[in-house]
């Protein structure tokens, strides 16, 4: 499992488009996927250190997906790309174990900063 | 037997003996003294031989036999006029002042009789000086009334006012459009029957207690939610009685149906706009942010990134659209349209612009009418008016005219010779008027459904304003529905409980606390047997001896055959008339739940009857097994068989006037009047509770049946 590589998954294809190009630049290996079900597969075979996870997704929600993911051995860190203002989502997702937010829209610096944080602890 | 029965037969009866008695020992008397005298003179052998005495017997027996004769006779003579005198006093005493007693016997018992009627001809004189001071105060209190009717009318609140025990005691036009179903009356039922029950009940409960509390001015407030997704919403409070008791209760409320439907989808659309719109934009915000601050992005990439861009933009606009169309469909952005005369609208529009040089063509026939607040329509084209008139040359007028065009009634206004008019300066236009806050004129017509433009030819310059026609507009559940009748219900002397049916001592309960249904029906002929069906069918609700003059059931039947025309003479009922009328099965579906737990009450009772349960047999419904009484048999018992018992005799005899004499509705309300007189007769008679009544027209049956045999 190398830190460098991130998976992101958001069922919206523009957000995937933009969000490879900016990780890509910053040098980290880049996976998408466009669903929860999908998301889990790669998990598996590309073995992450960091997942960005869209909250609201068809085929299992960000927060399952996030359980499942914390419920493995050697669990990736977790980013959760979440909607403003919803305090009980943030709430919800905590409890799920995911050790970031990011609201959505995010600037590519912040983005960038929250992972490296992240990686750095 | 019943103190009736003990007043009325020994009258007579131990008058007549009485009389015959003493007449017949005033006969007697003298001739046995005289036999005596005659006797004790004459020589022994003559008076005591048997041939002679039994002269004497049979002289004697003779005397005696035509002695009672007369006397029965002259008893009777006798009798007779006391009796029409008895029966007048009562009448007069008790119900029709007017009555007079006719008695021509050409001795005392006429002038008793003329004596009597002096009395009562006095009696009435005063009496009804009192009903004028009576009058002119009813007069001022039906002022009032009918202030009180017009307010509750025209509120735009549904208002039912509820005795102590929640029954619906009236309601308005508004309420009454709201809760009531069509043969469903709801006047009389409880509340919990029309609205949800646990609701009301809780309600209720809720203003007991505050009450209890000594809380007099409590108002809570209630929604409820119908079926259909219909809602109310209003406000219930106590009314308390002038004595300070608790009076019963007031519900006020608004039908939200509308309201309610229109709020859940713009607060849907609300809702989902955020989340709908986040993802779209937090792309286009990444990829914006990309292209914006990189510049090496290779050629495809930043291809693909403006389309992206393109594609998300695109999604925004679409769903952008949806919100627009979601707004547009709230008639709430609007003013309240209503139907309007265009035509009116412009001549208020120009009279509001005293001065302006005008020409008005005439409209059109058959101009549509406009969906329009027309006091802000006659705002709006004021202003158009004052304006164009400030761009006058001031030598040709200022064309107006109307024309429908489509959907749309357009008024233009045309102005020849203009220079530098600026259709801009139009939409900048604000329509004022003295207290309220200027808006717009864009906003003024949009407001109203309608549009603006302009267009000019060589010389002429034109402002076209549109209206839509008002049969585009949804159908308002609005006053217009609401038909205007009767205040009659407001009959705020019932204010007290009335006996609950349900408590089974039905038989029990005094006449004048029942509550009676009165019906009569009108039929094709005479002979169900043969045939003959029901061709209309009326009931009047009698409560608390009061006849009600609202909630009353009336239906045309349609009888399924040919009406024979001698019956149509007879009720005035017509084929044409019960063409779509419902079938009798129907109608008496409706009756029997219009009737509820009444008591039934019909003139000749027998044989409307006969026609309800004929009505049950063929449609396989159920029966009506409410108990009966008839007025027939009523009058027949309190004034015996010396007068006429039809209902035009009862009527005339109690003052009873039938207005609609042979209609179902108009004879049942007679009947209605004459049970309501007859009551208070009957308790004079012993016969008060249901049961004694029902016993009473048993034995008066039994009686009519017997004397109609000689």
């Amino acid at each position: 499992m190398s830190m460098k590589k991130v998976l992101v998954v958001d069922d919206e294809p523009n957000i995937l488009l933009s969000l490879e190009f900016i990780l890509e630049e910053e040098g980290f290996e880049v996976k998408t996927a466009g669903d929860g079900e999908e998301a889990l597969e790669a998990a598996k075979s590309f073995e992450p250190g960091i997942v960005l996870l869209d909250v609201a997704m068809p085929r299992r929600d960000g927060y399952e997906v996030c359980r499942l993911l914390k419920s493995q051995d050697a669990p990736p860190k977790v980013i959760m790309l979440t909607a403003k203002g919803q305090p009980l989502e943030r709430k919800k997702g905590l409890e799920v174990g995911a050790d970031a937010y990011i609201t959505k829209p995010f600037h590519a610096g912040e983005l960038v900063a929250e992972i490296n944080a992240l990686l750095e602890k | 037997m019943t103190p009736a029965q003990d007043r009325q037969i020994p009258f007579t009866q131990r008058i007549r003996v009485r009389l015959v008695s003493a007449i017949v020992l005033l006969a007697v008397c003298p001739f046995a003294l005289a036999v005596m005298a005659l006797l004790t003179s004459l020589p022994e052998s003559v008076g005591s031989t048997p041939h002679f005495m039994l002269r004497v017997y049979v002289l004697g027996s003779i005397l005696t036999v035509v002695c009672i004769a007369l006397a029965w006779r002259f008893a009777d003579k006798l009798l007779s006029p006391l009796l029409k005198i008895r029966h007048g006093a009562e009448i007069v005493s008790r119900i029709n002042l007017s009555h007079r007693i006719d008695v021509s016997t050409g001795d005392e018992l006429e002038s008793l009789a003329a004596d009597f009627n002096a009395m009562a001809e006095a009696l009435e004189g005063a009496y009804s000086e009192l009903e004028d001071r009576v009058r002119e105060v009813t007069v001022s209190l039906q002022g009032e009334k009918s202030r009180l009717a017009s307010v509750l009318r025209t509120m735009v609140e549904g208002l039912v006012v509820l005795n102590e025990h929640g029954e619906v005691l009236l309601m308005n036009p508004r309420a009454r459009a709201a809760l009531c179903t069509g043969s469903n009356p709801a006047l009389g039922r409880k509340l919990t029957q029309v609205l949800p029950a646990q609701r009301v009940e809780y309600h209720l409960k809720q203003l007991r207690l505050g009450w209890d509390e000594g809380r007099r001015d409590m108002v809570e407030p209630v929604i409820f939610p119908l079926a259909g997704g219909r809602l109310l919403k209003g406000v219930m409070a106590v009314m308390p009685e002038h004595n300070y008791g608790l009076a019963g209760f007031l519900l006020a409320f608004r039908d939200l149906t509308e309201e309610a439907e229109r709020d859940k989808r713009v607060d849907l659309h609300l809702r989902k706009l955020p989340s709908m719109l986040r993802s779209p934009l937090s792309s286009m915000h990444s990829l914006a942010e990309i292209l914006a601050t990189r510049k090496d992005i290779p050629e495809e990439k930043r291809t693909a990134f403006a389309a992206a861009l393109h594609g998300e933009a695109t999604a925004c606009l679409k769903m952008l659209g949806e919100g627009e169309e979601v707004a547009n469909s709230m008639p709430s952005a609007y003013w309240p349209g209503q139907p309007a005369d265009a035509q009116s609208i412009l001549v208020e529009a120009l009279a509001a612009r005293k001065g302006v040089f005008a020409e008005l063509s005439n409209p059109p026939e058959h101009l549509p009418p406009v969906a329009a607040e027309p006091f802000g329509w006659v705002a709006a084209m004021s202003t158009v008016i004052g304006w164009l008139d400030s761009h006058s040359n001031g030598w040709s007028p200022l064309l107006a005219s109307i024309e429908a065009e489509g959907d749309m009634v357009v008024t233009t206004f045309s102005l020849n010779g203009t220079k530098d008019i600026s259709p801009d300066e139009l939409k900048n236009l604000s329509v004022e008027v003295e207290g309220e806050e200027p808006i717009s004129l864009t906003e003024a017509v949009r407001r109203n459904r309608g549009e603006i433009w302009t267009r000019s030819h060589g010389d002429d310059f034109e402002v076209r304003l549109g209206m839509v026609k008002a049969s585009l507009l949804p159908e308002e559940d609005g006053g217009a529905r609401i038909v205007d009748d009767q205040p009659e219900f407001y009959d705020f002397d019932l204010f007290q409980a009335r006996p609950g049916f349900e408590t089974g001592d039905l038989l029990s309960r005094d006449l004048s606390e029942l509550e009676f249904v009165v019906f009569d029906t009108e039929t094709t002929g005479l002979s169900p047997a043969k045939g003959d069906r029901v061709v209309s069918l009326s009931g009047v609700r009698v409560r608390r001896g009061k006849v009600l003059s609202s909630g009353v059931f009336h239906t045309l039947v349609d009888p399924g055959m040919v009406i024979p025309p001698e019956s149509i003479k007879f009720h005035g009922v017509t084929d044409e008339m019960v063409a779509g009328a419902p079938k009798m099965g129907e109608a008496f579906e409706d009756f029997k739940e219009y009737v509820g737990e009444a008591v039934l009450v019909a003139h000749n009772a027998a044989f409307d009857m006969k026609f309800l349960e004929l009505a049950a047999r063929e449609n396989n419904l159920v029966s009506m097994d409410n108990p009966v009484i008839d007025t027939l048999f009523l009058s027949f018992g309190v004034h015996g068989d010396l007068q006429g018992h039809s209902l035009d005799a009862i009527s005339d005899r109690l003052g009873v006037t039938i207005e609609g004499r042979h209609t179902s509705l108009g004879d049942a309300r007679a009947t209605a009047e004459i049970l309501v007189k007859l009551i208070p007769l009957l308790a004079a008679r012993g016969v008060r509770t249901l049961a004694q009544a029902k016993a009473f027209c048993d034995r008066m049956l039994i009686l009519r049946w017997q004397n109609s045999r000689y």
